[in-house]
Formats: C-alpha cells, structure tokens, sequence
C-alpha cells in the first residue's frame, strides 16, 4: 500500500488515520531496531546556520531508546558529519542488520536527519547526500523496514512554478518507486521553510514528533504510538503551531509503502508505569512539560474527557498551560517506575511574564533579508604617521542576504577624538576629533550561534585638530581609505547580537610626504535585527 | 617591482583621494617662529610726558624736567613696535600652509606684498637639527630671480616661547628694495631667551645713520622687569661730537619702579649730568635727585625712603 500526501491536504491526515486503524501493528516482539541519528546545524554554501539541529536528533534518539525498543548500542549518533561519514555509517550498520536478520529478527532501520536539504540532497556542511542515493542505500540494507524521517528545510513535496529556489527534493515524485517497506517522511512541502522555535529548543516537526511518541499521539489509547499516529499528531500540530508564524504554515509530508508489513509501532509504553497521566478531567488544549533546562520535553492537545498518558522519564518538571489572559504552572516530581496523575488543581495561575520556557520567539530556517542597527565602541591604532590613536563610538545599518544569501551590507559613522601633543613631553598639544564614513561588504560562515564573517570596507576618514598652547593654525584632513574586516558574531536572542570586530586599513597621507600608512580598529557592538 | 606594477599602484593612490594640512613637522616649523606676543615687552605704563629721548637740540630744559619714567615707557613702546614689525612680517606663515614641503624645510611664497607692490616675498624655514631652526624673510623685485634676504634669524629649542634666537635686520637691503624708509635703521639685531618660560631676557641694537641705540631687558610673566638702553647721538651741537645716554630702569608687578639716567661725553666734555627718579604705582614721582640745572630749584625732591625700588646704577 502506498499513500502519497500531498501538502495542504485534509485527506492525508484521514488516510494517516485509516492507515493506524485498519493496518494492525506488526508483531513487535520480534523486530530488532537499528537507527542512524543524522544532525548538522551547518548547510554550507548559501545555507543558514540552524540552532537546534542536534537537540532535535537527540530528542527523538532518547524517547526511542526509553520508549521505542531501541538499544543504545544500535543508535548511532552523526553530528556535524560529513556525507561520506553518514555512507560509512549506514554501511556499518548493514552487518548488523543482515546479522538480525538471520537470525529471525525483523529488522527496522530509522534514519532521521535535521539540518539543511537543497537541490534534492542533504547538506551536510560542505558535503551533500542525494536522497535519491541515500533511498537507494537504505533499499539496499537488509531492513524490512527503512524509515526515513526528514527534518529539513524545502524537504516535501512537488513545489509550484516560480523563480524560487529548487526544492529541497520531492517525496511524492516517485521516491517509492521500486522499493518496498520504505517509508518517507519529511517536515515541510518542497517549497517552505521549516521551521525552528527558540520556546521549544528545537524544530516544530521534531518536537511534535518526539513529544508524540512521548504519549501525545496515542489517539487509541492503547499505550502504543504508531508510525502513522506519530505523523497525524505532528502534522496537525506542526500546522497548527507554525500557521501563525511569520514564515506561514509549514506542512510535513510523507510517502508510505510497507509493502504489507503494516502499520509500524514506535514506541510503547503500556507496559511502563512511569511518566505523567493527564486525567480525564483535566482541561482541554496545550499542556507543556519543561525540563530543567527550561526546554519543552513533551507537549500534549488534550481533548475533553479523554486521559492523555506522557511517557516521561524520571525528573522534576514544569508544567505549563496558556490561556488567552494568564498562564498556569506548576511542578511536579515523576518518581522512577511510578506515574504521577496531573490535574488542573495542581497548577497557579501566573502572569506571562513568568514563562517557564526561555526564550518565546520562533525563528525561521533560512531568515529572508534583513537589516540591523548596532551600536558599539573601540579603538583606533596607527602603525605609524602623525596620527593619534583615538577611541571610537559608531552606528551601523547592517543588511543581511538582500545582496545573495549570508552576504552583508554594511554602512558605519563613527566619531572620536582626545588630546594628544606633536612632540613627546606633551610638547606641542592639541584636541583632535575624527570621523568615520563607511560601506562594507562581506560574507558570513554562520555556524550555529556563531557568525565568522570577512569583508571588504571603504571609508571615508576625516580628522582635525587645534592647538591648545600654541599659536599653529588648525590642521585637517581627509581620505579615502580601502580595508579588509573580519570578525565574529554572536547570536545573543532572536534579535539581539553581539559582534567583536577588526578593521586592516589603507591610508594614504601626502603632507609631510607621501606615505602609505595603515590602520587598525577593534570594536566591539551590540546589534538589534529586524 | 615592475613598472607596470607601480603604475597600477599609483593608479589606486590616485583614485584615493586624500588632502589636507595635518602635518606634525609644519607644527613643529612654526612652533620655531616666535610670535609678536612672544617677543612684546611688558613695560610701565604710559604716560603723556614727553620722553627724555626728545630732541635735545629742542629741550634747553635738558635733565631738569625731565620724566625718566616716561622716557622708558616710550622706549619700550618703541622696542615694541619694533617687534610688531618683525612679527607681523612673520605672522602671515600662520594664515596660509606651506607653499613647499621638504625633509626639513618649508617654504611660503612667493606672494605678491599687498604692502609693497612690485616686491614678491617668501618666507623660509629650515631645521638644521631637532632643536636649531633658521628662517629668512626675503624679497625680490617682481621679474628679478634672486631674493634677497632682509630678516635672518635663528631659533634653539623646541618652541619660541621655551627658546632661545635672534633676528638680524638687515636695513640697507630694505632700503634699496624701499621697503625701509630713509630714517629706519640699517642694521638691527634682537635677541631673545624664554628658556625658562617665566622671563623675557634680550637685546635689541639699531645702528642709524647718525645714531646708534642699544637695549637690554628682561621682563617677567608678573609684569615686573627691567630695562636699560643706551642712546648715542649728537644731542649737543658742537665740536666733540656724538653725546651718550644711558638710562637704567626697573619696575615690579605693581608699576612702581625706579630709573637711573646719566649723559656724558660728547660736547659735555668731563661733565656728567646723572638723575635718579622713584615713582609709584600711579606713575606719580615720589623722588628725585639729580646734580645739574638745580639753580634756583631743590636738586632733590621727596625722600629715596619712598622709593619701592631703590634706582639702579645707570
């Protein structure tokens, strides 16, 4: 059986829910796990550092190994690989594979990936993985069934006509064609961005996905989350979450064909009497559960009359509901082996202001253009020539990606000035002020929080200076002066950052003589983006 | 490096617009230059009297009334627009930059003289070492190539107002370009040491056709100072030829002071008339005493006990 959803459409979520209830599970008992955790912040050239990629891999590693059936030793983590790295690995496993196998196992691969997809392929830094060849190396395998799950940014299906960018690949082009007992699922149509969020820590897809095989999509209430079950919750809760945002709703999609095989059961926890149990009368809606990190472990659409179990592990939680005027917390204790039943009576009602989760701005993939404003300080040195070190405070417009993507624009003033004294001894002194008048451009290697960036500047220098003992007429002048910049970005918040910054500049000076001087400015700046 | 290869770097410098007077060394150049302000002595204050210099042809009355205080009053005025003159011809290097750059020179000119039509002038400086700098001012008749120098001076230091020089005016040269009047003096040579940067200690010679002055003084930030100047010339016609005068003056910050004047020689013959004069703060004379012309009038008046100075030796 084959389901192919197409983006935008009711009826992949009614065909996911046909699928979980008229395809028995799989006998679990039998089958052996093998999964590949692919995460990579960095897309390379023309790509976005991402923030969350490794959280949200390791997210779905740890509720399958607790919930899923999924040794540790057979989930192997990739962060920050390159291509040939995952080939390795996926080859690595295939012994294993082939071992349980023979040995009467049923063995299932999981390879999920978070990170930057372009042009059909996985771009691991300055690698990049074809699907299709990645497909055909997981067909290749001797799994039963593969399941690929994919994170990623214009990762869905066929994209509209248009000048946009390719997409990332397409699942239902095809992608099943031949192969059995694969399933493909992907967290955004071909032409959308997926989407981060800095209050969950991580990607809507990833989160909703992990959180519901926590327990949140166990829409049967029989203690198993299934594939499909999995993929109905994190699709409506991606859409739901992500339809408000800026970049607009962001739809995942997936090919399905397991060939017989059924649906495929991911995690279960009926069996386990440890977690949080949502009563029956519990009020409806989003109940978030935050770690000790301040991070959202699992998050819960509890619907009237319905008890809603969290398969969560042993630790000390935050709660939270939000209603239209006031949030409500509480905390709770989720003793090893024991469930704790969670009601609305436990929680308090609280001001926004007292969140619990950090941060509460969402955060798109690829950001579009943009522009900042940053103000900072520093500090100007000649090598040599008759000019004065001096202290600088300036302004800079910054605009991001208007010119290609993770290329800057930049225009800068500045102002400085002190005393200083021609002759040592304070002999000959004088007050000096100096401006600066600049335009830049460079590029950005954005890795996670951190931006290196190199460029180019062209500045116009004006200094001036009066005597103050001395009966010498005031002295000015003016310049043209090339230069070369680089430094290093740090992403304090969604909009805030900070920048520490060197300048190499070119002078030309032709009073006393001709000569070529150079200049050096370290600067350090805050920044605010739009 | 190859041709092509400066020439494509001196294309970039081109394409680099840069412009300007900043420059140290010009700093340091016109730091050598004293100013007006630098040089201007700080005298008493002046009075209306008719000074002890006039004409003695005209002053039959020769000693006996005179104002020592106000003859030194006036030839301070005179040393100081002496100096005006000097300085002015310097100051207009602080109004315009350098005409010429080099290693260890500046130029400034040739200008047209607004004052002086048909002269061309230029100002030089040159550094001989970080702390000797000698300077020219010099004219040339408008189509002539050569300039010829008029004031010369040399500076020691680091900056004229912590330094030590001198001027020589050469008079004969202004005259023949007309830039000097018949009367003006030939030569003149002005001295000067603000080494300390608290006094004024210089000399100033004027040598004229038909006299010769010679000043030595020293002022004091506070205003206090001395001076003393001789003056040789014939005041008494007559067969023994040119008389001397020497007067010798002191004052303190307040303006009270005291002066001694002796003449002698020349057609006086072995005589020598001597006066010592005290005054206050007012100007007003409190003592005096002199040995001629006291026929029929007291040769002292007041007491020297009134004196705040006591009067020097001429």
């Amino acid at each position: 059986m084959a389901i192919r959803c197409h983006r935008r459409s009711s009826a992949c979520l009614l065909a996911a829910a046909l699928l979980a209830a008229v395809a028995p599970a799989s006998a679990q008992a039998a089958s052996r796990r093998f999964a590949l955790f692919i995460a990579n912040n960095d897309g390379g050239a023309g790509t976005h550092p991402l923030r969350y990629a490794k959280e949200d891999a390791e997210k779905v590693r740890n509720v399958l190994t607790r919930l899923g059936d999924l040794a540790e030793q057979d989930a192997l983590l990739l962060y920050e690989q390159s291509a040939d790295q995952v080939r390795g690995a996926l080859a690595r496993l295939e012994p294993r594979l082939r071992q349980a196998a023979e040995s009467g196992q049923r063995p299932i691969l999981f390879v999920f990936y978070s990170g930057h997809a372009k042009d059909g392929a996985l771009r691991l830094g300055s690698s990049s993985l074809p699907l299709e060849e990645l497909k055909t190396r997981m067909a290749a395998t001797s799994a039963e069934v593969r399941i690929g799950l994919f994170d990623s940014c214009r990762s869905g299906a066929t994209r509209t006509k248009g000048a946009r960018k390719a997409p990332a690949f397409e699942v239902d082009s095809g992608l099943l064609q031949g192969v059995r007992g694969l399933v493909i699922l992907a967290s955004s149509a071909a032409d959308e961005d997926s989407q981060e969020s800095d209050e969950l820590s991580g990607s809507f897809f990833s989160h909703h996905f992990a959180s519901g095989l926590m327990g949140g999509a166990d829409s049967s209430g029989d203690g198993k989350v299934s594939l499909a079950e999995a993929y109905a919750y994190a699709y409506s809760r991606t859409v739901a979450d992500t339809a408000e945002t800026a970049a607009g709703a962001q739809h995942p999609t997936f090919a399905y064909d397991l060939a017989g095989n059924g649906d495929v059961i991911l995690t279960d926890f009926a069996a386990r009497t440890e977690g949080v149990l949502l009563a029956a009368d519990a009020p409806e809606g989003s109940w978030f559960v935050v770690d000790s990190r301040g991070a959202v472990a699992a998050e819960v659409s509890k619907s009237p009359g319905i008890e809603r179990r969290i398969a969560l592990g042993p630790g000390r939680y935050r709660i939270k509901r939000r209603l239209p005027d006031r949030l409500r917390v509480g905390e709770l204790s989720v003793p090893a082996g024991q469930t704790v039943v969670l009601n609305d009576q436990m929680l308090r009602d609280a001001p926004f202001s007292d969140d619990p989760v950090k941060g509460a701005v969402t955060r798109r993939f690829q950001p579009e253009s943009h522009f900042g404003m940053a103000l900072g300080g520093g500090y100007q040195r000649f090598f040599e020539g008759p000019f004065p070190s001096t202290g600088l405070i300036g302004l800079e417009l910054g605009l991001r990606g208007y010119l290609r993507e993770n290329w800057l624009l930049g225009f800068d003033l500045a102002f400085g000035g002190g005393n200083a004294s021609v002759l040592p001894g304070g002999q000959l002194p004088y007050r000096f002020s100096e401006w600066d008048l600049g335009v830049s451009i460079g590029r950005e290697w954005p890795v996670g929080l951190l931006s290196p960036f190199l460029g180019a500047r062209l500045a116009m220098i004006g200094l001036s200076r009066r005597f103050t003992g001395d009966p010498i007429p005031d002295q000015v002048y003016a310049a043209m002066t090339p230069g070369l910049l680089g430094g290093l970005q740090l992403r304090l918040s969604s909009h805030l950052t900070a920048t520490a910054r060197a300048r190499l500049h070119y002078l030309f000076y032709n009073v006393d003589s001709r000569q070529s001087l150079g200049y050096l400015e370290g600067a350090l700046l805050l920044g605010y983006e739009l | 490096m190859s041709l092509n290869y400066r020439r494509a770097i001196a294309l970039v410098l081109a394409l680099l617009p840069a412009c300007g007077t900043w420059s140290d060394l010009d700093a340091q150049f016109l730091a050598a230059v004293p100013t007006k302000d630098d040089l201007t002595l700080s005298g008493p204050a002046e009075t209306q009297s008719s000074p002890l210099t006039a004409d003695i042809s005209q002053r039959q009355d020769l000693l006996g009334t005179s104002r020592v205080y106000t003859d030194v009053v006036q030839q301070v005025s005179d040393v100081n627009k002496f100096i005006d003159a000097l300085a002015n011809g310097l100051d207009f290097i602080r109004k315009l930059p350098p005409s010429q750059r080099l290693a260890d020179a500046r130029l400034w000119g040739p200008y047209d003289d607004d004052k002086h039509p048909g002269l061309q002038i230029q100002i030089g400086i040159q550094r001989v070492s970080a702390t000797e700098y000698h300077y020219a001012v010099q004219y040339r008749r408008k189509g002539a190539a050569d300039f010829s120098t008029v004031i010369a001076g040399v500076f020691y230091g680091e900056k004229a107002s912590h330094g030590m020089g001198n001027f020589q005016v050469d008079g004969r040269v202004g005259k023949s370009l007309g830039i000097s009047q018949a009367q003006d003096a030939e030569a003149v040579e002005l001295g000067y040491n603000m080494s300390d940067g608290l006094s004024t200690v210089g000399h100033l010679k004027a040598q004229y056709s038909a006299a010769a002055l010679e000043y030595a003084y020293a002022t004091k930030r506070d205003g206090s100072g001395e001076v003393s100047f001789t003056v040789t010339k014939d005041f008494v016609a007559g067969p023994l030829g040119d008389e001397t005068l020497r007067v010798s003056a002191h004052w303190l910050d307040s303006q009270a002071g005291s002066a001694s004047a002796e003449v002698s020689g020349g057609d006086l013959g072995t005589s020598k008339g001597t006066q010592q004069e005290c005054w206050d703060e007012s100007a007003r004379q409190v003592y005096l005493s002199k040995n001629f012309d006291c026929s029929g009038a007291s040769c002292t008046e007041g007491s020297p006990s009134a004196c705040r100075l006591a009067p020097p030796t001429p």
